[in-house]
């Protein structure tokens, strides 16, 4: 049953702190590994700095294509943090607990791998230093502050700070208990980050209240991120982008994305580190159910923004969805995209022992984004590759080799910072467990005691 | 089962007002159907009417079944209040009725239906709306049989007594009754739950979008979801203020339920601007002929005045004053806020149906709005029918809490044998018993 499995502190220490403290061999052979692939990345991102933008697949009218579409899949997959720290610790829900920092820390790290995207698609990205200093005063050439596109690196970089002090602050008491066990120059390393917590009630209070108000003001920043990634698109007139749904529309599917993401990271987790006494079926469950709701949600805004572009029978507006649910190879993609998102993982989880099984939901999660990468995909490009007035040279989209090796490498950047993060800090918090541990109760009903929770006044 | 039992002269005092003012609603109506249909524009306010019930009335079973989805212990006392309220749809359906014959022929203009007429808009909105009230009706009916089952055990032999035996299906509240109640539930709540939006992409797409010529707002539905979430949850408040106030029930619709209505009442309100926002910028950055006419019938001109008083209502009011917990924490705070609310949610569909009623040619091609209408005022048909209506949607609660409890009983035991106080850390606590 729920919250029924007593463990004590030192136990919680002594299993959640095991890969802080020492390194298994796995981790060393999977890191390199990763590191290859990155290695291959950066190698690949050069290569293009050096021979320019035409190593890509992109051309005209299509200048919109992996690059871009891998920064929004990055952005949605940010939303998981704050999906699930924030809106979970405001609404109480107490399986929240295990899977808080892992989520929060994948926010961090997808939002870094977010914002390399679009100085890397710029072709030359130093040239992004005229644009945050503008260096021809005489012509009055200046960033456009009405633009969505300057909007952008404001909301993600204001995300990413408050992403990074949200972690922060609630590592803080793990940090001291890392302290008190290590010597030498780790010693030094976590006294100085734990700030001279000492566990006292001052700094609970204070600890608690941070949380709770970070919390709160981090919803805005997290509803506003991937809104203004939607105005890149809503605010232009493109057929099929100039559409007022986006903004929710993009959150809601980059919530999708994001929880689906901390699914796959929590089964992957739990198998690596062995946490089977943390992750527990519930806790996959609950977020099965969490997925069912964001998912028809989703499902709604998407019928939406289908039903509504064909509301006016605006002609280029028919092109572009004629493209993409008639006209091969966007079809089959689309078709994919739709079927991965939704059609298969949203019945199954309706399943309680689809919900409770780590291999099932470990494939319908990595299915959901598969889906969702491509709808990306499939808004940006057949949007931009139509024949529309004044476009006299046109043809299809197909990323090259160059692009592919990026799109590849930023997951495993993610994954790599990911692990190097494990090896310095705890993936689940444990003072969050402690805390859980101090809650649990149960209640005499009949012959029968039903688990129940301490809920203060 | 005390208050349910006993009904006071001063009941009688408020059916027999409600049942005057809704007379004068037929009256009002009547006036309009004298003069016929063809002028939309004098259709305008009972359109704006019917959206506003389904907004207010008819979102609130979502409230129930939402909390119950979400296993919110503290919604045990208000949920009945929420179901009871589904009584309504049958005056939505009466609206619709003249709502559907005032609209213009389908052929040219646009609408959701495409190139699918077969009876369409009328016979597919009427199943629409039609299936919506039957299941908020189930819902109530199925949730309310063990509550009807003591009060049929507890009433002295009467035709009401009669009415509620009948309605109790024999309901003994054996293991195999409770869990295909429990199933049942469920079930009917995320039905409701599916089907409110399509309900309301219907009421949007028909009678507001399908008018105003060159209008593609594809987040309309779901901006009018989240209002009427909105203005459910304040009518929710409201009218826990008034039965906490004038009904006894001071035990039941405790500080605790106005704290926690009051935090997504926060919620929505800031999903209000989010929703229109989203709209409006895309709208503004767009700037094509048929998008800046819209604007200023919508929003910069003809009803310039509703959109700033309902922004502020539904919006920046609850905004500065719900930010705050002491607010928030209070009886007098929530039910404050929440009566702007639905004001302001009344205010924001008259701005959107009445706007669209009053435009002389929705088949006009290029689609721009030419001429833009002006801003259009409440004729006295109009009033009545908005009081009839409202008055008639409260006068069907009052005489349904006498039939059903507006309290669950069974709920509120429940929640009693899932609860109890005890010292943590030097303070009471409650513990709750999570069942699942």
């Amino acid at each position: 049953m729920y919250y029924r499995r007593t463990l004590t502190e030192a136990q919680i220490n002594r299993e959640l702190l095991g890969t802080v403290l020492s390194t298994p061999l796995w981790w060393i052979i999977i890191v390199s590994l990763l590191g290859i692939v990155i290695a291959g990345m950066f190698s690949a991102i050069g290569f293009m700095f050096n021979q320019g933008l035409g190593v890509t697949g992109l051309h005209q009218p299509v200048f919109w294509g992996f690059f871009i579409t891998n920064f929004v899949f990055w952005v949605g997959i940010s939303h998981a943090g704050v999906m699930i720290s924030a809106i979970l610790r405001l609404s109480q829900a107490e399986w929240r607990r295990p899977m808080v920092r892992a989520a929060e820390t994948m926010t961090v790290f997808a939002l870094m791998c977010s914002l390399l995207m679009p100085l890397i698609h710029a072709g030359r990205p130093w040239r992004i230093f005229y644009w945050v200093f503008p260096y021809d005063w005489a012509r009055g050439i200046w960033p456009d502050v009405r633009s969505p596109l300057v909007w952008d690196p404001v909301a993600i970089i204001t995300y990413l700070t408050s992403s990074m002090l949200f972690v922060y602050t609630a590592l803080i008491p793990d940090l001291a208990i890392i302290r008190d066990r290590s010597t030498g120059w780790r010693r030094s390393f976590y006294g100085v980050l734990s700030l001279g917590w000492h566990g006292n009630p001052r700094q609970w209070k204070l600890q608690g209240l941070a949380g709770i108000l970070l919390s709160a003001l981090i919803l805005p920043v997290f509803v506003s991120v991937h809104s203004i990634v939607s105005w890149d698109f809503g605010v232009s007139l493109v057929p099929s982008w100039h559409v007022t749904v986006f903004a929710p529309y993009f959150v809601i599917g980059a919530v999708h994305s994001g929880v689906s993401a901390v699914v796959t990271l929590m089964v992957i987790m739990r198998k690596l580190y062995k946490l089977e006494n943390y992750i527990w079926e519930e806790h996959i469950d609950a977020l099965a159910r969490l997925l069912i709701v964001v998912a028809t949600a989703w499902m709604f805004f998407f019928w939406l923004d289908l039903v509504f572009a064909l509301w006016l029978r605006e002609e280029q507006e028919l092109v572009v969805w004629n493209l993409r649910l008639f006209t091969p190879p966007w079809s089959w993609l689309f078709l994919i995209f739709f079927v991965t998102s939704y059609v298969i993982p949203v019945p199954l989880w309706m399943f309680r022992r689809v919900r409770r099984s780590f291999t099932w939901m470990l494939w319908t999660s990595l299915l959901v984004n598969v889906g969702m990468f491509l709808e990306r995909f499939i808004i940006i490009v057949p949007a931009l590759m139509r024949k529309g007035p004044m476009v006299f040279d046109y043809s299809s989209y197909r990323p090259s080799i160059i692009e592919y090796t990026v799109v590849g490498g930023t997951i495993a950047l993610v994954s790599f910072l990911l692990l190097m993060f494990s090896k310095f800090f705890p993936l689940i918090p444990l003072w969050e467990e402690k805390e859980g541990q101090l809650l649990i109760d149960e209640i005499q009903i009949g012959k029968i005691a039903v688990p129940a929770l301490v809920k203060e006044h | 089962m005390g208050r349910f039992e006993h009904i006071s002269q001063r009941y009688w005092s408020w059916v027999t007002l409600l049942a005057v003012l809704s007379a004068l609603g037929v009256v009002g109506f009547w006036i309009r159907l004298s003069d016929g249909f063809d002028d939309r524009s004098n259709w305008g306010y009972t359109v704006a009417t019917l959206s506003f019930l389904l907004s207010t009335f008819m979102a609130m079973p979502i409230i129930s079944a939402g909390l119950r989805l979400a296993k919110a212990h503290w919604r045990r006392p208000i949920t009945r209040v929420t179901e009871n309220m589904a009584i309504t749809g049958i005056v939505v359906m009466l609206l619709l009725i003249p709502a559907v014959a005032a609209l213009p022929d389908i052929n040219g203009r646009l609408t959701i239906w495409f190139e699918f007429p077969l009876g369409a808009p009328g016979v597919w909105d009427f199943m629409g709306y039609g299936t919506l009230a039957l299941l908020g009706l189930v819902f109530l009916w199925t949730l309310a049989l063990p509550d009807l089952a003591a009060a049929r055990d507890h009433l002295p032999p009467s035709k009401r007594q009669s009415l509620i035996r009948t309605l109790a299906v024999g309901w003994t509240g054996n293991t195999r009754q409770w869990r295909v109640l429990h199933m049942g539930v469920l079930t009917l709540g995320g039905f409701y739950l599916l089907f409110y939006p399509l309900v309301q992409t219907l009421m949007v797409s028909e009678f507001h979008a399908g008018l105003l010529p060159g209008l593609k707002d594809a987040i309309a539905p779901a901006t009018a979801v989240v209002t009427a979430l909105q203005a459910g949850t304040g009518m929710t408040l409201i009218v826990m203020y008034l039965m906490r106030r004038f009904g006894g029930y001071e035990n039941y619709f405790t500080i605790d339920q106005f704290w926690a209505l009051a935090k997504p009442l926060l919620a929505f309100s800031l999903l209000w601007f989010y929703f229109w926002w989203s709209s409006f910028i895309t709208f503004w950055y767009g700037r094509q002929p048929g998008e800046t006419a819209l604007l200023k019938l919508l929003v910069l001109d003809s009803y310039r005045i509703p959109l700033m008083l309902s922004f502020f209502l539904n919006f920046l009011g609850p905004l500065i004053a719900l930010v705050w917990n002491p607010v928030r924490r209070s009886i007098w705070g929530p039910t404050l806020v929440a009566t702007g609310i639905v004001i302001g949610a009344f205010i924001n569909h008259v701005r959107l149906y009445v706007s669209a009623f009053s435009v002389d040619d929705p088949f006009q091609i290029p689609r721009v709005l030419d001429p833009i209408p002006a801003g259009q005022l409440p004729e006295a048909p109009d009033v009545l029918i908005v009081v009839g209506a409202i008055s008639s949607c409260v006068l069907l609660f009052m005489l349904v809490s006498k039939i059903i409890p507006v309290v669950s009983i069974w709920e509120v035991a429940e929640g009693l044998r899932l609860t109890k106080v005890r010292r943590f850390l030097g303070r009471y606590a409650r513990v709750i018993a999570k069942s699942h």
